[in-house]
């Protein structure tokens, strides 16, 4: 009933021009099911949630013109004016900001581990009692900071803090999953009286993303920033305002680097996302070239055996026959490109895990990867087959 | 017979338009998605100070705990900044023809002029065979004395661009400045130092180590300057004493400072790398460093690869299209094949009236090249396109660099040239050894 002995015959008649058919599509199963695996990885890691309320929340920094120390009593001043703003949620002071890729870590591990076990790289943010509800984090343990937790000291003073909160991420990592951390110690000799909920903190594209841990701290000697987070809807206004608040309290400082957290975000995610667009444009574009192609050449041998056809559909062929018998040569060509691609595909993201730090291959792409090719080759044959099945039967009768 | 070889490819070409669009296409499009990313890789892979690769070297020293802690910012694991200690006991050393410790500083600048508001600008600390050792050529003025490196001096070398922000398109030497309220005299102008890739200093990106303004290397006690780059403090055994304040920051194995040198000839480089040797198992032996080597010197070249920064997605984009050219030429193959094949009977009178093989190998080689070379021109008209695109997927200031320049044009035009006629080969190879009889006994 199928014609596969007459097409196989054929096809090993004609060999060179199948076998290229099967070798592109053989490259194109590879890099699609490799690029479509890179892409899901990337957008999962950009989905993430922040834990933070980036879309309403700016950073900006204070640099005073004079040099020297700061003085805290300055900062309780700019927060008590900005924290008053109608439009200000919260504002408090941080030592950088959220989603920035910049900031400050430090090796932590609980104290009862012996050092060198245990160790958690941590992201440290130093702030002040309203930095919880500045990030927008929820307090899922024990209590927040009170204006008496702040320590303010020079970063050469060596006075160190004495309570923190972490995040639950952080919790699990340096206690263990499901142990109670409030009240315990951490090094060197900071009690846990809080845990927050998840947030990425300021290195999204890091280890240390997620283990995030909140000292309340004033550092005379280094930068100052602030974070500020307003009503839904008055960023935009509030980046422009804020500004000029703080110049009208003191104009003997620089404010700069006003930036919203939406805007970090982006650079840090920037080259990922530019990864997927690259990735992305590639897939369409050699998926058009690779159809395009089988048209192309589909035609061209439709073209060849007009004569054929038409002393076939003379001794009785149907047109859907004729579409079959074409179907199932596209078929064959694919199916076996289809096999040499799922090997292709296997070894270049064996090559990948090996030299660029990528996951094993999920079989579930590569199943999705073959179905998509298979039915690009199936399309991509459909409209040169129904070509061929126009071919009249008169052809045949017609003189040589 | 090379134009009429030409006007047998067009006439083909006409022949059947949408097959010889397609070719083109797949050409255009092939070298289009590898021209744009290589071009990418390229602009990344460059190496700013190649014409000094042979005399610069970057100073790594193992000052990491025994236990392997620390930061494992470089591909060779040794930390990829200095302790200032360190920095100043090599600063003694009188082997390297110049030598160059520095940090990057910011703060606020003040002009004279009341009209022209303060500002934050990025500064590099540093020793002054920074302008020598890197070429950075001096506008105005001088570069401070010798004594400032080491004793505190309030002098400033600004870059072109802040000289013009603060004194407009006057000689500002001579003036003064405040920087942090501080006033400092201006000793020079240098031509803005934007090396890209900033291989000078990675430590803050790839594309962003360069400086707005100079100051001397001596003003960290004076100033207790603290970095605006990084900071990484080694944990271990290795607090030695218990000074307190800025002193203790100085004295502590924290690391922070960049340093380079200048080694002209290999005997001179020898010599140092014995020096280096010999300074850290002196510091293992007092108990400072808790490994006895790992001392390295890393050419520009070198240290851009320690520090990664063709990052892993550029070169597998790099791949991943020269994957995606070959599929393109391939399709190109077996779209030239079949064309030719369908022309077979022709190719055969022309052999039966006395073509040779070669000149009908010739005639299908050159259609094939027609191929190549306006698929080639629309692939360079795509590669441009393609860079107007990633430059808006990339960081601004890797945006800025991303251009492709004559070199890559060339390279660009070469490689359709190369496709189409790797494309061509085969299938003119095949009909030019078809017996003309075959063909002629079925027309």
């Amino acid at each position: 009933m199928f014609e596969f002995g007459p097409i196989l015959r054929t096809l090993w008649r004609n060999k060179t021009g199948a076998l290229l058919i099967m070798l592109q599509t053989a490259l194109t199963l590879a890099i699609v099911v490799n690029a479509a695996f890179i892409i899901t990885q990337r957008q999962a890691k950009i989905d993430r949630p922040t834990g933070v309320d980036e879309a309403n929340t700016f950073t900006l920094s204070v640099i005073p013109i004079q040099a020297g120390d700061k003085h805290y009593a300055d900062v309780e001043r700019d927060m008590i004016a900005l924290n008053q703003l109608p439009d200000v949620v919260s504002a408090s002071i941080v030592n950088s900001a959220p989603l920035s890729s910049s900031g400050s870590t430090n090796t932590m591990r609980a104290e009862d581990n012996k050092p060198g076990i245990g160790e958690v790289e941590s992201n440290v943010f130093n702030t002040d009692q309203r930095g919880l509800d500045t990030f927008g984090l929820k307090l899922l343990a024990g209590r927040n900071f009170t204006a008496n937790d702040m320590t303010v000291t020079s970063s050469l003073d060596g006075k160190t803090p004495t309570v923190c909160i972490v995040t639950r991420q952080l919790a699990n990592k340096l206690f263990g999953k499901g142990v109670d951390p409030i009240g315990k110690l951490v090094t060197p000799g900071v009690q846990v009286i809080g845990v927050a909920s998840d947030t990425i903190g300021a290195y999204p594209n890091s280890d240390v993303a997620g283990d995030v841990v909140l000292v309340p701290q004033f550092y005379t000697n280094f930068n100052l920033r602030y974070l500020i987070r307003v009503k839904p809807g008055q960023l935009d206004a509030m980046m422009k305002k804020v500004p000029d608040v703080l110049n009208n309290l003191d104009n003997q400082r620089v404010i700069t680097s006003v930036r919203s957290l939406l805007s970090y975000k982006r650079s840090a995610y920037r080259s990922d996302q530019a990864t997927i667009s690259m990735l992305s444009v590639t897939m369409v574009l050699i998926s058009l070239v690779t159809g395009l192609g089988i048209v192309g050449l589909t035609l061209l041998w439709v073209n060849q055996r007009r004569k054929q056809i038409g002393t076939r559909r003379a001794l009785g062929a149907t047109k859907l026959m004729v579409v079959r018998y074409f179907l199932v040569e596209n078929g064959i060509i694919i199916g076996a490109g289809i096999v040499l691609g799922c090997a292709l595909a296997l070894f270049a993201n064996h090559l990948m895990v090996q030299h660029y730090q990528m996951k094993a291959l999920e079989v579930g792409y590569l199943a999705g990867g073959v179905v998509a090719v298979w039915l690009l080759g199936l399309l991509a044959a459909l409209m040169p087959a129904w070509r061929a099945a126009q071919v009249s039967p008169s052809l045949a009768t017609r003189s040589v | 017979m090379f134009s009429y070889y030409l006007r047998l490819a067009w006439l083909s070409f006409k022949g059947s338009p949408v097959m010889s669009a397609l070719m083109v296409l797949a050409i255009a499009v092939g070298v289009g998605v590898a021209m744009s990313t290589l071009t990418l890789q390229y602009v990344m892979s460059s190496n700013a100070l190649a014409d000094k690769n042979d005399q610069l070297y970057y100073v790594q020293l193992d000052i990491r705990p025994s236990d392997n802690s620390g930061p494992q910012h470089t591909r060779n694991g040794i930390p990829d900044q200095l302790a200032y200690p360190d920095a100043e006991a090599l600063l003694q050393s009188d082997i390297p023809t110049r030598q160059v410790a520095m940090h990057q500083w910011g703060g606020t600048i003040t002009s004279p002029n009341p009209d022209i508001r303060p500002a934050l600008i990025s500064m590099r600390v540093t020793t002054r065979d920074f302008f020598s050792l890197f070429d950075v050529p001096l506008l105005y003025g001088t570069v401070w004395d010798k004594s400032a490196d080491t004793q505190g001096q309030y002098q400033v070398v600004l870059s072109k661009r802040t000289s013009q922000q603060m004194f407009g398109e006057e000689n500002p030497v001579g003036k003064s400045v405040e920087i942090n309220g501080q006033p400092y005299e201006v000793v020079g102008v240098a031509a803005d130092f934007e090396p890209a890739p900033s291989v000078q200093d990675l430590t803050t990106g790839s594309f962003g180590g360069n400086a707005d303004a100079y100051v001397p290397f001596g003003l960290h006690r004076p100033l207790s300057l603290m970095p605006w780059g990084n900071m990484s403090c080694m944990g271990g055994g290795s607090d030695n004493g218990n000074t307190e304040g800025y002193e203790g920051l100085l004295q502590s194995n924290c690391i922070w400072l960049q340093y380079w040198v200048q080694l002209d000839s290999p005997e001179q480089k020898a010599r140092y790398q014995q020096f280096l040797a010999n300074y850290v198992k002196d510091q293992h032996k007092q108990g400072r460093f808790e490994r006895d080597q790992g001392a390295v010197l890393s050419t520009p070249a070198q240290w851009l690869y320690q520090n990664r920064v063709v990052g892993n997605d550029t070169q597998l984009l790099t791949w991943l299209a020269f994957a995606f050219l070959l599929v393109c030429i391939i399709n190109t193959i077996a779209l030239l094949l079949a064309k030719f094949l369908r022309m077979a009977p022709q190719a055969g009178v022309r052999r039966a009236l006395g073509a040779s093989r070669s000149a009908v190998f010739t005639q299908h080689l050159i259609e094939s090249a027609l191929v190549g070379v306006i698929g080639g021109l629309l692939g360079i008209g795509l590669a441009l396109l393609g860079l107007v695109a990633i430059r808006q997927l990339v960081a601004p200031s890797m945006a800025a660099i991303v251009h492709m320049d004559p070199l890559m044009m060339c390279v660009t035009a070469g490689l359709a040239l190369v496709a189409s006629l790797l494309a061509g080969v085969y299938p003119a190879w095949r009909i030019s050894t078809t017996t003309p009889a075959y063909y002629l006994k079925t027309q």
